[in-house]
């Protein structure tokens, strides 16, 4: 068998071989573009630094002698005398900048004298005069120091009382990596990204096109067999344009066409690249295998690409993580894809290199590309693959048509909330916030029951049903309790590797604080409580467990309560208030008791916790236990004694 | 020409489109969803970097000869942690790496306190952690020079006011709006040229390579409509979705930015107004139709050498890319925009969009730009017109570009 | 005589927009013998490629079972496509490869190495005459060539069945010549041709026995002339509408 999985191989290698286009795209264009972008790039740059280093500012100075004469020795400036109109001729161009002293440098009142820089940002010359200007004027104060200084008797200069000597002790091969290592991985990545996507279009969706795919399922062997061959392919292809471009992008730095012209980008360790080398072999089977799976669901090159291209731009932010040395590759990160080769090509260029964490980093990279290609080997044996069109409708009245159906409808919704809510936001935040729950998000509710229900009672799909006291009871119990644990436990833990910015919950402040009390209740407790929970508990809850599990129901449901929180910071606490408001409404059959849970935790967030009332002591963490539990119980205890706590399945 | 047949076919044109899921994903889908998503996850990745860069501590080895005032400020510095020093230490960056090593610091401080003191820093620029801990430590010598001065100051019986003889106060007469201004002139330009570019490079491959790959191009070429009326409705189309593109773009990122913006806090947003002119705008707009024409037509004539989507993609793709050149060379470049760069088809755009949404709109060259694009126009229409007059487009043999101009 | 293909209640069913079934094949049962050929004649749309999509097992059927060459198409797949060659409008070839190419991976696909591989590929130019272009990229070829070419990627590993979809559709008429030349040589060889079209004169100068399928099942079956006889009709069309009725 192995013996035809080579056949297959080298026919695959023949055809995109022949394929001068192919080539030409994803091996020799990205090869050419750095070079000549960089080189033009770094050129324009030069040419305009040596303008403005030959460029002759018209300075005016008005006021005290000594500011006059302390400039009077810089280059390359024409001193002018002060126009009638001063701020207007610098406005117009006719001047560049005026510096403006008062009449003598003694001191009246408190402040010390002010000297003005009048320039005009938006004209570059007046820029940059002024960023000569400020280091001048700097220095002319140490002068005018040290001549009052000297004429009261001391000796020398002040500015030498303290002097601090730096010695870095980068050597040149560190500096050339971190510079490198600002660009390099994200570029990595963005390059394996599209040399797959052009071989991985041709390999599959270009043979469907050809009609050739179906003649090549005829042959007698396993379709696995046959996928993973144009998997190898499509993998060789991607590692080859990796490496190709990492070369190139090598070669561009070695030659000081791309990075800081102040930096000797030449010495760049060849053991970085080595590495980052290696690096390439499993994240190209990552990447490879998304860009097949991707283009095996469409019929034709075209469609391929329209699938592939967003897939594409969203994929390769993680790279962007690698941007910075502020993030740092860590047991954890090691374990993302994408985003933990780009770290540790950053770490390898930068000449820190950890085994233990290496070889987690290819571990795990090994691991995404086999999960990925076990998908794509699936999609690429499915009959719909290889005849090119759908045996079944995508949103077909099936159980699985619409369960994609619900799976579309909830992405649909989270993201017209992200861009209409964003929108509304920030028009008028207070209005915009009542808007989009109160309006936005129902429409896109109903939208979703409309577009992808199947059919049932609505107050059955929705939950609507009276509930018993004592699980309302026991909502607001578990909602009193939840709070510490989440903001003291959860977030703590979360913080451990994933720290947050300072200024990120301060977000909420300003203009809401503005709000009033009731006002904030209603949009922040009650609006939410109500319409957030009709729904996700109620919609996308109902929608989904009618067509699959309960259990990934609830997970994928509070999923998207979690996407629409829009921050990475949040997603994982309102994961899980999600899948408890989910039990809740799973466990009661009622949807009140989350609505209430809802109200409740939000109310006590910002009133309590958000105010810093509730500190995480023994007390109050014991508290909050008992509250938890007691609530749970009770809401256990509702559901007992409502029978069954499955639906009736309704298809 | 019959005006009206050329609305018709443009008609036909724009209906197929608005039912092709490729063609709406590409002009409306990804400017209005895509591109705020890419943002946002942007954003997110940084948010991440400085969350994680907030909580990067630096340790600072300091000796014991290091000024208690400087030991104090550093202490209260908040990404800093201060440890012990080496007990041997030779003075040599491969004596701070080998400390550094064992010890997992980034940084040395040592201090010579005398008549005049001296501070020596080790540290390693290619560390970002390292860097920030030197930049502390240079604040905390700033301040502890300060210090010293003040008191040799009033030691020879002068006060501590002549501390500081004036300060520098640097006043910028550019309005708000002016300043908003200088960031869309930094923005923009590429921006509106990849939207120029995009928008007409799926309408022309569509409208082109597509209705040839469909085997409609016969059906259309056989009706009783003179091929000129054909080909310039189909032009009509790819203006017309160019400019869609680019005016959902706009949107987009107009409603992206005020979103940061506010992220950003209220200060900024009362220092830069992002607003232009109305005479800005008008030209702006103006030369992006300009363009459009012109780009269309371009990409027109090259798709039309091609049969296949694949094939047409081929060609298309390094030109698309090419045409980014003039955007990222403005981007970099401060030439003011003049004669020089306005006979340059592109890089004229480029240039006139980057000195116009700066503010400054030299007549001379926005007119030459006009009338140069125009005429370009012209010529590649002529050179389009005369392709599809070609049989062998209509046969679907492949010609090259050569084969073309020559003919 | 030997039976090669055995056909027992084979149906496919797909879902239509609203979940609604749409049989496209429902109950077909036949058998082809060696050296016979067997044709499937129906409208478009009948379910003969259905069908035929089913034995080479590109597609799975939904219910009902058959044998290939003594295989099962269900449980062993792959045995199947051992001893099948295919043909139909939809089987392409690789543009960019040459005809040469072609019939060597295919030759490969199928476990022929070496000199055997060589012999087989050498076979089969020589009896389709495309030596002169063995070099030719296959997109460079006529039609005539190509439908050449592409008879041969089918057979280059000499199976013991043949499944022909509608393979004349398309091609001029030397080119459709060929083809059915080759389908008479088969049975001259012995092998089992199901040979499927809506083509009446092809019908009447190849196949030994047919069967009428009609909106997913089999309406008649028998030799040319046992249908005329039941249907009392001369030509071959006039039986085919008898059997079907009139349908628009």
């Amino acid at each position: 068998m192995s013996a035809r999985i080579g056949a297959f191989v080298r026919k695959e290698i023949r055809e995109i071989v022949r394929d001068r286009r192919a080539i030409i795209l994803s091996f020799v264009m990205p090869i050419l573009v750095y070079p000549v972008m960089f080189s033009l790039m770094s050129s324009t740059e030069r040419k305009s630094e040596e303008k403005v280093q030959q460029e002759i500012h018209r300075v005016a100075v008005s006021g005290a002698p000594e500011v006059r004469d302390a400039l009077a020795d810089l280059e390359r400036v024409e001193f002018v005398s002060l126009p009638a109109d001063p701020k207007k001729a610098i406005a117009d161009g006719d001047l560049e900048a005026w510096v403006e002293a008062p009449d003598t440098l003694v001191r009246e009142g408190d402040g010390a004298p002010v000297v003005r820089i009048w320039h005009h940002v938006s004209h570059d010359k007046s820029r940059n005069a002024e960023e000569r200007l400020q280091d001048a004027l700097a220095r002319a104060a140490e002068r005018v120091k040290d001549a009052r200084y000297q004429a009261a008797g001391g000796h020398g200069s002040l500015g030498d009382l303290v002097t601090l000597v730096t010695v870095d002790v980068a050597t040149k091969e560190e500096t050339a990596g971190a510079e490198a290592g600002r660009l390099v991985p994200y570029l990595l990545v963005m390059t394996l990204f599209i040399g797959a996507a052009a071989v991985s279009t041709d390999i599959v969706a270009g043979e469907k096109e050809r009609g050739t795919l179906e003649t090549l399922y005829l042959v007698p062997v396993p379709r696995e067999v046959i996928a993973r061959a144009k998997f190898f392919v499509v993998w060789g292809a991607t590692i080859l344009t990796g490496t190709l471009n990492l070369a190139s992008m090598a070669w561009c730095y070695r030659s000081g066409l791309m990075g800081d012209a102040s930096v000797d980008v030449s010495a760049l360790s060849p053991a970085g690249l080595g590495l980052a080398v290696l690096l390439i072999v499993p994240l190209a089977a990552v990447v490879a295998g998304i860009m097949l799976g991707l283009s095996a669901l469409a019929r034709n090159v075209k469609e391929a690409q329209l699938q592939i291209m967003p897939v594409m731009l969203l994929a390769i932010i993680p790279g962007m993580l690698a941007s910075g040395q502020a993030v740092k590759l860590s047991a954890m990160t090691a374990l993302w894809p994408i985003a933990n080769v780009a770290l540790a090509v950053r770490d390898g260029l930068l000449g820190q290199m950890s085994l233990p964490l290496l070889g987690l980093v290819f571990v795990a990279s090994v691991g995404w590309g086999f999960l990925v290609t076990r998908w794509t080997a699936g999609i690429l044996s499915r009959e719909d693959t290889i005849l090119g069109f759908s045996p079944e409708p995508l949103f077909a009245h099936t159980v699985g048509g619409r369960r994609r159906a619900a799976m579309f409808a909830l992405s649909a919704t989270v993201l017209a909330f992200f861009y209409v809510g964003g929108l509304l936001q920030t028009w008028k935040l207070l209005l915009g916030l009542g808007l989009s729950l109160w309006v936005v998000l129902p429409l896109l509710g109903a939208g979703s029951l409309r577009f992808a229900g199947s059919g049932g009672r609505l107050a059955d799909v929705l939950s609507l049903r009276a509930p018993r006291p004592l699980a309302l009871l026991g909502a607001v119990l578990l909602a009193l309790g939840v709070g510490v644990p989440l903001f003291y436990g959860v977030m703590k833990l979360q913080g451990l590797f994933l720290p947050m910015p300072e200024n990120f919950m301060g977000e909420f402040g300003g203009e809401l604080g503005e709000a009033g009390k009731p006002l904030m209740l209603f949009l922040i407790a009650i609006s939410p409580g109500i319409c957030e929970e009709l729904v996700f508990r109620g919609v996308f809850l109902g929608l989904l467990r009618r067509v699959g599990t309960v259990r990934s129901a609830i997970l994928i449901s509070s999923a998207g309560f979690a996407l629409i929180h829009l921050s990475v910071f949040r997603f994982a606490p309102t994961f899980l208030l999600g899948l408890v408001m989910a039990g809740i409404v799973v466990r009661t059959r009622s949807i009140f008791p989350s609505m209430l849970f809802h109200a409740v935790y939000n109310a006590s967030v910002m009133l309590v916790i958000g105010e810093g009332l509730l500190e995480p002591t023994p007390l109050t963490w014991g508290a909050s236990v008992a509250l938890f539990l007691a609530g749970a119980l009770l809401v256990r205890s509702a559901a007992a004694r409502s029978g069954e706590s499955t639906p009736p399945p309704g298809n | 020409m019959r005006l009206s047949a050329v609305r018709r076919v443009a008609q036909k044109e724009i209906l197929e489109s608005v039912r092709d899921r490729n063609f709406l994903v590409n002009v409306v889908f990804l400017p209005i969803f895509l591109f705020p998503l890419i943002g946002f996850g942007v954003m997110q990745v940084m948010q991440i970097q400085s969350g994680a860069s907030s909580r990067d501590v630096a340790e600072l080895g300091i000796d014991s000869g290091t000024p208690a005032a400087v030991e104090d400020s550093l202490r209260a510095a908040e990404q800093l942690r201060l440890v012990p020093p080496p007990s041997s230490f030779d003075g040599t960056p491969d004596g701070f790496r080998a400390w550094r090593e064992a010890e997992g610091a980034d940084a040395l401080l040592r201090w010579t306190s005398g008549e005049r003191d001296t501070a020596r820093l080790w540290f390693d620029g290619s560390r970002e952690r390292s860097e920030r801990a030197r930049d502390d430590v240079a604040a905390a010598v700033d301040e502890w020079r300060l210090d010293r001065e003040r008191g040799e100051l009033v030691a020879v019986g002068l006060s501590e006011s002549d501390l500081e003889p004036f300060t520098i106060e640097s006043e910028d007469l550019a309005s708000a709006r002016q300043r908003g201004q200088e960031i869309l002139a930094a923005v923009l330009p590429l921006f509106l040229m990849m939207m120029l570019a995009t928008g007409s490079y799926y309408a022309a491959l569509d409208t082109v390579v597509g209705e040839r790959e469909r085997g409609t191009w016969e059906t259309i070429l056989v009706s009783p409509l003179a091929r000129a009326e054909i080909l310039v409705g189909k032009y009509v189309f790819v203006v017309a979705s160019s400019l869609t593109s680019l005016v959902l773009n706009l949107l987009s990122m107009a409603i992206f930015l005020s979103f940061v913006l506010r992220m950003l806090g209220d200060d900024l947003s009362e220092k830069v107004q992002l607003t232009l002119p109305w005479s800005a705008g008008l030209i702006v707009v103006g030369v992006a139709l300009v363009a459009a024409l012109f780009y269309a037509a371009l990409v027109m004539l090259l798709a039309s050498t091609a049969r296949t989507h694949r094939e047409g993609q081929a060609v298309l793709g390094p030109v698309y890319l090419l045409s980014m050149l003039p955007g990222i060379v403005t981007a970099v470049s401060q030439d003011p925009f003049t004669m020089k760069q306005a006979v340059v088809p592109l890089l004229n755009v480029a240039t006139l969009f980057k000195s116009v949404l700066g503010g400054e709109m030299p007549p001379g060259p926005i007119l030459v730009t006009v009338a140069v694009l125009v005429a370009a126009t012209l010529i590649v229409l002529r050179l389009a017109s005369r392709a599809a007059a070609r049989d062998d487009l209509f046969v679907g043999r492949q010609i090259s570009l050569k084969e073309l101009l020559k003919s | 005589m030997t039976e090669r293909i055995r056909v027992q209640d084979l149906a496919k069913t797909f879902l239509g927009a609203k979940g609604e079934e749409i049989r496209a094949v429902d109950g077909v049962s036949f058998v082809c013998r060696e050296g016979e050929v067997f044709g499937l004649l129906g409208l478009n749309g009948a379910g003969k490629t259905t069908t035929l999509r089913m034995l080479s097992t590109v597609l799975t059927p939904t219910a009902g079972t058959a044998l290939v060459n003594g295989h099962d198409i269900a449980s062993d797949p792959q045995a199947v496509r051992e001893s099948i060659g295919f043909l139909s409008g939809t089987t392409g070839l690789y543009p960019r490869l040459t005809a040469e190419e072609t019939l060597r991976f295919f030759g490969e696909f199928h476990g022929l190495e070496g000199d055997r591989l060589d012999s087989a590929v050498e076979r089969v130019l020589e009896t389709f005459g495309i030596t002169k272009y063995r070099t030719q990229r296959c997109e460079k070829l006529s039609t005539g060539m190509k439908q050449k070419v592409n008879i041969g990627r089918a057979v280059v590993h000499d199976p013991p069945v043949l499944i022909l979809d509608e393979p004349t559709s398309g091609l001029d008429v030397l080119a459709a010549a060929t083809t059915l030349e080759f389908v008479e040589s088969c049975r001259a060889e012995g092998k089992c041709v199901l040979f499927s079209t809506h083509i009446m004169s092809e019908v009447e100068r190849l196949c030994d026995r047919v069967a009428i399928i009609h909106e997913g099942s089999v309406r008649a079956s028998g030799t040319m002339a046992e249908l005329r006889e039941r249907t009392g009709q001369r030509y071959p069309e006039e039986v085919f509408r008898a059997v079907v009725g009139n349908v628009e």
